[in-house]
């Protein structure tokens, strides 16, 4: 296989896992209303244990999958009365159509994401791999590896989450070894100064990479990587405006958005 | 000094010793804002302009050197800036950052 066949590889990679996200988020969401509504058919409105609505959480949710991820405010769903229709109404507990809607049938939804089952088993051992590479001793791969079946949504949210700390204790353990952070104050508090310079910038660079994909769709003026987990990037530029090599970071978790590797050093 | 204001400077900063990327502007404001969507468009907006009105430059940032923007009159650049967002469909990042910002405008290569 040629670097270009390679590389379009990871990029039919990249864009799988965005359409296995996006599909099974849809998938956890209609689920999660087909529940709602049995839910409602249950226990009509006004009946006791009734109850106001559902809600999704806060801030989109967090990474766990079987709830709903349609904003970042609360939402609560309820149904326009038949089987296909589902009805966003904000805030509120009282409307809805409650108890209108027939029955779902016996034995529950059907599992709509099996189908993804192959596409979700293999982005799992993936994922599991780059959390190898990432923090080799991670007390959790012994439980994340023993897999018997394909692994749910869950699981593999799980798995997604654990790979998101280990990426950001990575980069964090660099920049803040100890809890000190590395090399000096650069011009603002967001910059750090290490001594060393290409070689090491390199080296940082290298080490932050692990477990990471080659962004080639980019006007980025020199080498950028996509973190696994959806942690998000990191570059290393040869000079910068200043003349210095520079490791960029653009990671939330992490305050320090530039490493600058100075020729002169005291 | 209001959050905005502390943002600018903090860019201000970066810039004695880097170029500033759109995406250093959108990333301390979601980081310290909590914001998104179209609010973290507009406020980031709000600090592209302190950062133009301060003598920052909009530019592309190449391999073959920082080329400023042609036009840089700060309405055109924040409708520059707003126009290519939205159709970027995403918030920039390092991968799409529209544009960076230097301090002074060099001779053209």
């Amino acid at each position: 296989m040629t670097p270009d066949e390679r590389q379009v590889e990871r990029e039919i990679w990249i864009a799988l896992e965005r359409l296995v996200t996006r599909m099974e988020n849809f998938f956890a969401w209609r689920q999660a209303a087909q529940k709602y509504r049995a839910d409602q058919a249950r226990w009509p409105a006004g009946s006791p244990g009734s109850i106001g609505g559902q809600f999704a959480p806060e801030n989109g949710g967090t990474a766990h999958g079987n709830y709903l991820r349609t904003g970042r405010r609360p939402v609560q769903l309820a149904f326009a009365g038949d089987d296909t229709q589902l009805a966003q109404v904000g805030g509120g507990g009282s409307s809805g159509g409650r108890g209108g809607g027939p029955r779902p049938p016996r034995g529950g939804p059907p599992e709509e994401s099996e189908f993804l089952a192959p596409l979700r088993t293999t982005l799992y051992f993936r994922r599991l791999d780059q959390l190898r590479l990432v923090e080799p001793d991670n007390p959790h791969i012994a439980y994340l590896s023993n897999i018997q079946s394909t692994p749910s949504i869950e699981a593999l949210n799980r798995l997604t989450d654990e790979l998101h700390g280990a990426v950001v204790r990575r980069i964090t353990d660099f920049v803040t070894p100890g809890g000190v952070p590395i090399g000096r104050r650069g011009s603002n508090s967001r910059i750090r100064e290490v001594p060393g310079e290409l070689k090491s910038a390199q080296e940082a660079f290298d080490y932050l990479r692990v477990g990471g994909t080659v962004v080639h769709n980019t006007d980025y003026v020199g080498t950028l990587v996509r973190l696994p987990g959806g942690v998000g990037f990191v570059g290393l530029r040869p000079v910068s405006s200043s003349g210095s090599p520079a490791v960029d970071i653009e990671v939330p978790e992490i305050s320090y958005k530039r490493l600058h590797y100075p020729s002169v050093w005291p | 000094m209001n959050r905005i204001d502390e943002i600018v400077k903090d860019c201000m900063e970066i810039a004695e010793s880097d170029y500033v990327g759109l995406w250093d502007v959108v990333s301390i404001i979601r980081d310290d804002l909590g914001l998104h969507d179209n609010e973290l468009r507009e406020k980031s907006l709000e600090v592209v302009r302190g950062l133009l009105e301060r003598g920052l430059y909009p530019g592309d940032y190449l391999k073959t050197g920082f080329r400023f923007w042609e036009d840089m009159s700060i309405g055109r650049v924040l409708a520059r800036i707003d126009r290519e967002w939205k159709a970027l469909g995403q918030d920039p990042d390092l991968a799409h950052t529209i544009c960076w910002f230097d301090r002074r405008p060099s001779p053209r290569g």
